[in-house]
């Protein structure tokens, strides 16, 4: 089920309507080389109360890997926060259907 | 220092996410109440929140992940006739608000009080943000001049109207804070450099913007704003992104 009032301003995006919020609420992600806030950004958007658990189990099996090697400084809540919301907008892009695309040159120095 | 977070939507949300983190005194604007379609994006409130004031619920989660940090609330709108007074004291404002009545005004107030600003807007999967310090870079008018006429169709592509994907709202929040604390820091390489990210297409440009000489606000021949609800539209009522 869908929670249309919930993620209404999701659903109305062209590239996720219903079907890709219903995607994204079913496709396990890994976040695991994201700051930690990243699973509750994601969680917020994919649906709180329907997304998979982000677990090891997933890893491996089929589940979206996002941005493996970046190394957020954790002393930088700015840029930690960007970082994760980055890893979760790509993570969402590749659910949707869209190739995986890498951090864009000057956005990392930018949260900085 | 205080920093002044005009709309706790969802560029506000991560920008006081972000600086209370980092230890910075906040003041929080906004007259709006959580609903339930704030929380794929508005990252401070959860289902139990929905009915309270923002700035109420917003103050209560920085007050958790930030203990010892002084958040101060205002649960109104910043309106022309209010809006010196609201933002007065501050070392900067952060303007998340989604509409351009808004914008203006803030950037207008700013100006009259020689406060830094760091502005924000986000729709559907693209985001700006422009810091602005008066007299080294570009300010919002400089950029954008006039507000348009509502006959024009101004305000017509928001987040409400056109959507808005959540986490794209946190990537523009924390670009935010990051240029907020880098001003206060005292660094001001990054004044009037437009950062616009466009999270479908994974595109990020950094653009300088030149200051306007006949900018009406930091031009040659600046004059003082006279802050009127009939210089904005009017109204000013929606702060939502």
């Amino acid at each position: 089920m869908i929670d249309y009032e919930r993620h209404a301003r999701q659903i109305a995006l062209p590239e996720v309507g219903p079907d890709g919020q219903r995607a994204l609420a079913t496709t396990p992600v890994d976040l695991a080389s994201l700051p930690p806030i990243a699973r509750e950004l994601h969680a917020r958007a994919a649906g709180a109360d329907l997304t998979p658990p982000l677990s090891h189990e997933h890893r491996g099996s089929g589940c979206l890997s996002v941005l493996p090697g970046v190394v957020v400084r954790d002393d930088v809540p700015a840029t930690e926060l960007g970082v994760a919301a980055w890893g979760c907008v790509e993570a969402a892009r590749r659910v949707l259907g869209a190739d995986a695309r890498p951090m864009p040159d000057g956005l990392l120095a930018r949260l900085r | 220092m205080t920093v002044a977070i005009v709309g706790v939507g969802g560029l506000g949300c991560p920008a006081a996410w972000a600086l209370a983190r980092a230890g910075v005194a906040l003041r929080l604007l906004d007259e709006d109440r959580v609903e339930r379609s704030n929380l794929h994006r508005q990252m401070l409130y959860d289902e139990g929140d929905v009915g309270e004031r923002k700035v109420t619920a917003a103050a209560r989660a920085l007050a958790r992940l930030a203990p010892g940090v002084a958040i101060e609330t205002v649960a109104e709108h910043v309106v022309p006739e209010r809006a010196l007074a609201l933002l007065a004291g501050a070392s900067l404002v952060v303007e998340g608000s989604d509409n351009l009545p808004t914008k203006f005004l803030i950037a207008d107030a700013c100006a009259a009080l020689g406060v830094p600003v760091v502005h924000g807007a986000c729709v559907g999967w693209v985001g700006t943000v422009l810091p602005v310090v008066w007299g080294v870079g570009a300010c919002y008018r400089c950029v954008f001049e006039e507000l348009p006429s509502l006959d024009d169709g101004a305000g017509e592509a928001n987040c409400a109207t056109a959507g808005v994907y959540g986490p794209l709202t946190s990537v523009v929040g924390a670009l935010m804070a990051a240029d907020a604390l880098r001003l206060l820091a005292g660094d001001t390489a990054r004044a009037g450099s437009m950062a616009r990210y466009d999270g479908w297409r994974q595109t990020f440009r950094a653009s300088v913007m030149h200051r306007r000489r006949e900018c009406p606000r930091c031009g040659a021949d600046a004059t003082a704003p006279v802050l009127t609800a009939a210089r904005y539209g009017g109204t000013c009522a929606e702060f939502e992104a």
